[in-house]
């Protein structure tokens, strides 16, 4: 419990904005007015609070407001680029009741963007509300950070292999992991072929929706060590220490309608990559649990293909109607998400969720539509037995 | 009991052509009976008989539709379910004949579908009478095989085919969930789960693919104890509590050879003679499979205790009281899995089949027999094989002079070890004609 003294009777502005509790229930809401903030020159969040004509009035207790802290600062983490550090983002409970949040952006990682509907969006603060940044305002704020020569490099190799896969014009999945400074992988370790070979090595579902093929050795080559099934997936782990997961749309299809994007499948292959990518990088390289590594999925020819909302196990689901990103040909980000090694090996499946919601965004659909077998508080997927 | 009232409600099709709603997938028999019912150069009828929810019923219903969507005159297609919890009185054959629309089309014969045709007392002297007349094209069904085959024998030779129907296959399964140009075999190693989903639930088809595999146990044990024992045998008037009690022991010692007398001590101290009819009477369910002992005598064979299997391999997992993981249990699935496949490539092949006990006490699992060659078969859950399973196999297959052994096992390598070939169980079912070198 913090002892900060509640705004009640103070006007909203620039640095000062109110919301009820029942905002929690859309983060994005919230990661939308911190972008502001952050993008200006920082401010205070109170959510708990209501207000009349801009000035706090009542308190609007949030339930279980430690719990409610932790989750929104996973969110925000999710939601904003680049993720805001613990010194930009503050997240105090005042009274039991009320969440502070203390916004202090840092120059050099300006701009900051909401992740929205697979696209980054760029907000300022003005007053007491927020409006998109102008081209202007997004280049200066890019020429005043200071960007990672490192970083650039990864993101430039992923953008090329993303155009190339792209320009082949095939409904394709496609999944890599790479850590951002530079580090070998032995192909000819012999766990690797444990790995590829045999699910729980990895920590995998012996049945689930993973890159494991038990009846085929690993193929060996000058840069990488494959296992796949022709025509439908294959699993690379390059000499570069890179690792890549790439195959047909097909493989994402479990049951339903045709081109039907199951979710679970979807969000088993991430989860099952991570755990792989979390593996390989822990036990075969020298990578510290600090170290940077950076992931992204596109969906290549994916007009024709559909997501629903909710669990496949739910009634809702049944009901509800399949959805398309109709904004391109391709799904795909400009940038990789960035994850930490020591989130890689110990929540592979919040890294999962996170690939997942980028996807279902861009197909317009909310984060609640995220199957609920992923469980936040755990940051883990429960499958049922 | 009004018998026009209920043939009416059951051939919907009659009043207005409506297009009965079905399943869409079909069972690799429903075309075999849909071109002889369609064959007017072949008077045979078809008795169509297997256990419950197999999916005869449903083979009916669609070939109903296809008759329909081809259009065939509504009214000359009767339907009847003699097991419709709506009769009240015996009926007799002639009765539903009777409650036929006045008004046919008498340039095309009549489509008749009698399902669950053991119900009715004299319908193998009219199946026999409507064959010679050569008007009709029949087909019938039943979930007993006794009573069918008791009053079909003799009469039935020459007059109609008899038509197995049990549960899916692996490969039937997987079909399902293929599409044009993807092998079940691809099916099977793109999602390894379908294989698990199988060898967990079964092969009826409403459960099959059902990923919630505690309900479907549940279900199994529901309908099957409630439809199939309960409401089955109670016609017999035998005691169905025993039988049920036998029919889960059955399923829990699915591969036992059969000793009446120590079974009887097992579910309570029953009466042997008690016993040894519940036996007859759960074989007649189809639910239960019964296999002999292999001897070159057959009187030996005929004396010698007989092995009774799940028909199913979805009920071991139903029925069990261990979890599904424990070895005891999956080794029971893999040899009535197997077995149910071996059944379906023996009835195409005209192979017999068998399992092998020797007074040294050792066995062999199965005993594939065609005119050309003796195959001994082993099953075993396990995912490594031990070196005195192909001991034992290569040595019942060197004293009995057979031709060749084959080695089940839960591993992934095919391989041949002393001459027996060491093969994956999943590759068996898949493609048990393959393996077992028959044509199909």
């Amino acid at each position: 419990m913090n002892s900060r003294a509640l705004p009640i009777g103070r006007s909203e502005g620039v640095e000062l904005e109110f919301k009820s509790a029942a905002v929690l229930n859309q983060p994005s809401v919230i990661a939308k007015e911190a972008v502001g903030m952050l993008n200006e020159r920082g401010g205070s969040l109170w959510i708990g609070i209501l207000e009349d004509e801009g000035i706090a009035t009542t308190i609007d207790p949030v339930e279980d407001a430690a719990t409610a802290a932790r989750a929104l600062r996973d969110s925000l983490i999710d939601l904003i680029e680049p993720p805001p550090t613990e010194d930009e983002l503050i997240i105090e409970v005042v009274d039991d009741v009320v969440l502070h949040v203390a916004l202090k952006p840092m120059q050099q990682r300006r701009p900051y963007a909401l992740l929205k509907g697979g696209a980054r969006n760029y907000v300022i603060r003005v007053a007491d509300r927020n409006r998109p940044m102008t081209r202007d305002e997004i280049m200066k704020h890019f020429q005043g950070s200071r960007g990672d020569p490192a970083l650039e490099v990864v993101t430039q190799r992923f953008l090329q292999r993303k155009n190339k896969l792209a320009d082949e014009g095939r409904e394709r999945f496609w999944l890599r992991y790479e850590s951002q400074s530079p580090c070998t992988i032995d192909r000819q370790d012999p766990v690797l072929e444990t790995y590829l070979r045999e699910a729980e090595a990895t920590g995998n579902r012996e049945l689930g929706w993973n890159f494991v093929v038990p009846d085929r050795k690993p193929v060996l080559s000058r840069d990488r060590l494959s296992t796949g099934i022709e025509d439908y997936r294959e699993v690379s782990i390059m000499r570069s220490g890179a690792i890549e997961l790439l195959g047909e749309m097909e493989m994402l299809h479990w049951k339903g309608n045709p081109k039907e994007i199951w979710a679970l499948t979807l969000m088993e292959y991430c989860a099952s990559v991570a755990r792989l990518a979390g593996k390989v990088y822990d036990n075969l390289t020298d990578l510290g649990r600090d170290s940077a590594i950076l992931v992204d999925c596109a969906l290549f020819s994916v007009s024709e293909w559909g997501l629903k909302p909710g669990s496949p196990r739910s009634l809702n689901y049944m009901m509800g109607n399949m959805v398309h990103y109709s904004e391109a040909k391709d799904l795909m980000w400009n940038d990789p998400l960035s994850v930490s090694m020591d989130d890689l090996v110990n929540y592979p499946d919040h890294i999962a969720f996170r690939l997942t919601r980028r996807v279902f965004e861009a197909f317009g659909l909310r984060e609640d539509a995220i199957p609920g077998e992923y469980d936040r508080q755990e940051k883990r997927i429960n499958w049922p037995e | 009991m009004n018998i026009n009232e209920i043939t009416e409600a059951q051939n919907p099709w009659w009043i207005d052509a409506r297009i009965p709603h079905v399943p869409e997938f079909r069972r690799v028999l429903h075309a075999s009976v849909f071109a002889q019912i369609t064959d007017v150069t072949d008077r045979r009828a078809v008795v169509l008989r297997g256990p419950r929810q197999v999916g005869k019923t449903t083979i009916l219903r669609q070939i109903i539709r296809d008759l329909i969507q081809e259009g065939w005159p509504p009214e000359n297609l009767l339907y009847f379910d003699f097991s419709d919890e709506r009769i009240t009185d015996d009926l007799t054959i002639q009765e539903v004949l009777a409650a036929r629309p006045k008004k046919q089309n008498i340039d095309l014969p009549n489509v008749i579908l009698f399902d669950e045709v053991g119900r009715t007392a004299d319908w193998d002297r009219w199946l026999k009478r409507a064959v010679d007349q050569e008007r009709d094209r029949i087909t019938i069904t039943d979930s007993s095989s006794t009573i069918l085959r008791s009053g079909s024998m003799e009469s039935g030779l020459g007059r109609w085919d008899e038509i197995i129907l049990e549960g899916m296959t692996l490969g039937e399964f997987l079909g399902i969930h293929g599409s044009d140009g993807i092998s079940v075999e691809q099916v099977a190693e793109r999602h390894p789960r379908l294989v698990e989903l199988y060898l967990r639930n079964g092969g009826f088809p409403e459960h099959a693919g059902n990923e919630n595999t505690m309900q479907v146990s549940e279900r199994l044990r529901k309908d099957i104890v409630g439809k199939a024992i309960l409401h089955d045998l109670v016609r017999y008037g035998v005691d169905v509590e025993g039988a049920k009690r036998l029919f889960v022991y059955l399923m829990q010692n699915s591969g036992l050879i059969l000793n009446v007398s120590s079974i009887a001590k097992e579910i309570g101290d029953r009466d042997r003679r008690a016993v040894s009819e519940w036996i007859n009477l759960l074989e007649d369910t189809q639910l239960v499979s019964r296999i002999e002992r292999y001897s070159v005598s057959p009187a030996t064979r005929q004396k010698a205790h007989p092995k009774f299997y799940a028909s199913d391999h979805g009920l071991i997992s139903a029925f069990s009281v261990l979890p599904y993981d424990e070895q005891a249990v999956q080794a029971r699935i893999s040899e009535a899995v197997t077995f149910r496949h071996l059944r379906e490539t023996a009835r195409r092949n005209h192979a017999e089949l068998y399992f092998y006990r020797n007074y040294k006490h050792q066995e062999c699992d199965f005993v594939w027999v065609v005119p050309e060659q003796t195959i001994g078969i082993e099953v075993t859950a396990s995912r490594r094989v031990r070196s005195e399973k192909i001991d034992n196999l290569a040595q019942i297959i060197a004293n009995e002079k057979w031709d060749h052994g084959i080695l089940l096992y839960s591993g992934l390598d095919l391989r041949k070890v002393q001459g027996i070939d060491i093969v994956p169980v999943r590759k068996f079912l898949l493609s048990p004609q393959s393996i077992l070198g028959v044509s199909q």
